[in-house]
């Protein structure tokens, strides 16, 4: 239990839009003798309060009204490092958006509330909360402080000490082991979680999150569809999906889960999404439509972004209505004219607008202006559409310098950046009729091991033996931990043995990756058990094995062991 | 009028209504020559809530919107905010409530909120009926190898189908809080284990029991 005092001490912000609602959750807190309480109305007054004063307890509604919603003030307010360690953030919730909030699967609040909010609930919620941050406050601030090792070491340590909140440090050893590369390890992690409580679904995210970094796409897939299925407001399961699909090239799928997100969880974040795939694939009608609501949802909002207006005024561009993005990017351009971000993007529509209105003395005037902006720091997506414009405006040295330079940053910021700006990139070059040089932005080194492995899956059903023994073989090399490129390689050894004979050096290797799937866990264990099983058929003298069903899908492995199984391998 | 646009009405009915609530706590606070009128007017304002919060959560699980979100809580704690509400209801009839959470395991994942509005429901029912005491109990039981949480309210009154409720003032039951216990039960599921409930007669020492069991 807390002592009175720790609670009467307590300084805390309540946002509502509603007045009468600020009134009342005062009075409730009132009943528990808390009785430091501001009240602001909205997401940038709650900014402008948290800036000025420090808060031990923020109480959010959900719901703020137009503008930022009380999820999106927590993202902000840790992005910008706004809170304090210790500081804790409640999200209070009408019962029909609770599933909303609790899906959100990561900035997690510490804690959620449904209205109407009763005294002692409160109470309660905040003596749980506050001797867990007691309990684990050296684990949180090395998280915070992005101190992985150490916070891994607080966790283990915590954990044998008997803590009461096991899966807490269960989830915050897999963010440090994800953080620090080990994926494995958090894999392990994510399991032991699952195992506790199987319907968690911040495991099961985990364990979609693992598969996919370690190549096993179909696994991840399959996981995140389960989820999704089950909890269709998980906005973090539709953000692993999107980007497993885009990483293996199915852009247009990933599309149409973009949308399902942004029709489950309407906010700016999802639309945004949902109009970059969009524009990727050029469906320009759902890109300008989905800006539009974006543009219009963060008009004044904290997360208000310039760049969700230029590239409105980007896809305009694209269906050939370059007055329309002038006038779209001059309002912004107007409004804030010192921003030297804002005159970079404006300048880069422009160039184009006016190059499609032959407007040749302006557009060259344009792209002057442009070249002293080309190096304006910004996000990677904006930087492509400098390249982008650069390349217009025919400066293709400076254009393909941006474009690279882009990309490198979207690698080091992650994995779904990463992948989001290659293929933007792609997309630049195809715009400027510079196809030859697509190539190395179209996927990196794993996926192409990937798309070689499935060729060599492909090439084997169209039974050239040989020729998918060499394409796995290059595969191989190119991605040696990646589970999918593993086991479809298994597989064409393995069936090419079956039909033209057991070769020695092709066992061996089988037995290598065999091994290594096995220690590394993330392929399936019925798959694992068929292909160990087949390879034992083979080793004890089993090529007198009937044919096998042609290999149906050059999806790596699926039904390869598939018909291993109907052979009762 | 469809469902979807009477459940937007009744969310709305319910949040004026907590703003009114609240109203007539400070109201009581504050008067305190008042309070036989506002008490009672009071605790009939938060019935209602009550009621519309069991109309709309049962509205969600059949428009297929409902899911148990999860955590790890203390099942003590849940039990001891049923039990608050047992002591304000029980206090108009003078009933005892008696808690147990002794063979409570310290946590358990639930629905903190979900199950929190079931045993609301459970709680006026028996409050209903008790002929002098309501008693609450957490526990953890075995059942079939498996563990289960098991959250009780019980009462002396006359025992499921036995003479109407002692509590004249109080309106006839619509069985909605019954089917709300049976569907937050349903929702927390492991491994093809779901959550049930069920009221039956307590035997020798008369009364119900009502128990909501949670994988």
């Amino acid at each position: 239990m807390l002592l009175a005092s720790q609670l009467t001490g307590l300084r805390v912000l309540v946002i509502d839009d509603l007045r009468e609602m600020r009134t009342m959750l005062r009075a409730t807190l009132a009943e528990a003798q808390i009785r430091d309480v501001t009240m602001v109305p909205d997401a940038r007054a709650a900014v402008e309060a948290i800036r000025a004063a420090r808060f031990n307890l923020i109480l959010s509604d959900y719901d703020l009204g137009s503008g930022t919603d009380g999820q999106q003030l927590l993202e902000y307010l840790r992005r910008e490092r706004l809170l304090p360690p210790g500081g804790l953030y409640f999200v209070i919730s009408a019962d029909s958006t609770i599933d909303k909030v609790a899906s959100v699967a990561e900035m997690l609040p510490d804690g959620y509330l449904v209205k109407p909010v009763k005294t002692d609930q409160l109470l309660a919620r905040i003596e749980d909360a506050l001797i867990r941050q007691a309990e684990l406050r050296p684990m949180y601030e090395a998280v915070h402080q992005a101190r992985f090792e150490d916070g891994l070491g607080h966790c283990t340590r915590l954990e044998q000490t008997g803590s009461k909140h096991r899966m807490e440090l269960l989830r915050h050893s897999a963010i440090c082991q994800v953080a620090l590369g080990r994926c494995d390890d958090a894999l392990a992690t994510y399991r032991k979680a699952h195992s506790v409580r199987a319907t968690l679904s911040w495991p099961r995210l985990g364990i979609a999150r693992c598969c996919l970094a370690m190549g096993d796409f179909n696994a991840a897939r399959r996981r995140l569809q389960a989820l999704l299925e089950e909890r269709p407001y998980h906005a973090g399961a539709y953000d692993v999906l999107i980007e497993l699909l885009e990483r293996t090239g199915a852009t247009g799928e990933a599309l149409a889960v973009a949308t399902r997100a942004a029709e489950h969880i309407p906010s700016a974040i999802r639309s945004r999404r949902q109009a970059d795939l969009a524009y990727l694939v050029d469906d320009l009608e759902v890109a300008d439509a989905a800006l539009t609501k974006v543009v219009r949802q963060t008009q004044r909002a904290l997360t208000r972004d310039f760049s969700h207006c230029a590239l409105l005024s980007q896809v305009s561009l694209a269906r050939g209505d370059p007055q329309r993005a002038m006038k779209l990017i001059e309002k912004d351009a107007k409004s804030r004219p010192t921003d030297p971000r804002v005159q970079a993007l404006s300048t880069a529509v422009q160039v184009q607008a006016y190059s499609a209105l032959r407007m040749k003395a302006e557009a060259a005037d344009a792209a002057k202006a442009l070249e002293r902006l080309l190096d304006v720091p910004l996000d990677p997506r904006s930087r492509l559409l400098l390249a982008k414009a650069a390349l217009t405006a025919g400066m293709v040295e400076a254009g393909l310098r941006v474009l690279d330079e882009a990309v490198g940053a979207a690698e080091r910021t992650s994995s779904a950046e990463s992948v989001s700006a290659r293929a933007l990139a792609a997309k630049v070059l195809k715009d400027a009729d510079m196809t030859d040089r697509m190539a190395q932005y179209a996927s990196d080194r794993t996926d192409a091991a990937v798309r070689k492995a499935e060729a060599a899956v492909k090439t084997l059903r169209g039974g050239g033996f040989d020729q998918a023994i060499a394409m796995a073989g290059e595969a191989l090399p190119m991605a040696p931990g990646h589970t999918g490129v593993l086991s479809a390689a298994v597989e064409v050894y393995l069936m090419t043995m079956r039909v033209k004979g057991v070769r020695p050096e092709l066992l061996a290797q089988v037995r290598d990756a065999l091994a290594r799937l096995s220690a590394r866990g993330t392929l399936e264990p019925q798959r694992l058990a068929m292909l160990e099983a087949y390879l034992k058929r083979l080793e004890g003298g089993g090529t007198d094995t009937p044919a096998a069903p042609p290999v149906a899908s050059a999806a790596p492995g699926a039904d390869a062991a598939a018909a291993m199984a109907a052979e009762g391998a | 009028m469809n469902a979807g646009l009477s459940a937007l009405v009744v969310h709305d009915l319910k949040n004026r209504l907590a703003i009114h609530t609240q109203r007539l706590a400070e109201a009581t606070e504050a008067n305190p020559a008042l309070d036989a009128v506002l008490r009672p007017l009071h605790a009939d304002a938060q019935a209602l809530q009550r009621r519309l919060i069991t109309f709309l959560t049962l509205y969600r699980a059949d428009t297929g919107t409902l899911s148990a979100t999860e955590e790890e809580t203390d099942p003590a704690r849940v039990l001891a905010e049923a039990a608050r509400l047992a002591e304000v209801l029980g206090s108009r009839r003078g009933l005892c409530v008696e808690f147990d959470a002794a063979r409570a395991p310290a946590s358990w994942f639930l629905d903190a909120y979900l199950v929190g509005v079931a045993l609301e429901a459970a709680v006026d029912n028996a409050t209903r009926f008790a002929a002098s005491t309501v008693r609450l109990v957490a526990e953890q039981a075995g059942q079939g190898g498996a563990d289960t949480l098991v959250l009780a309210v019980e009462d002396d009154g006359p025992g499921p189908g036995g003479a109407p409720a002692a509590d004249s003032d109080a309106d006839g039951a619509t069985g909605l809080g019954h089917e709300l216990c049976r569907m937050v039960a349903r929702l927390h599921r492991v491994e093809g284990r779901a959550g049930e409930v069920s009221l039956r007669a307590r035997g020798a020492t008369g009364g119900a029991r009502f128990e909501m069991r949670l994988p």
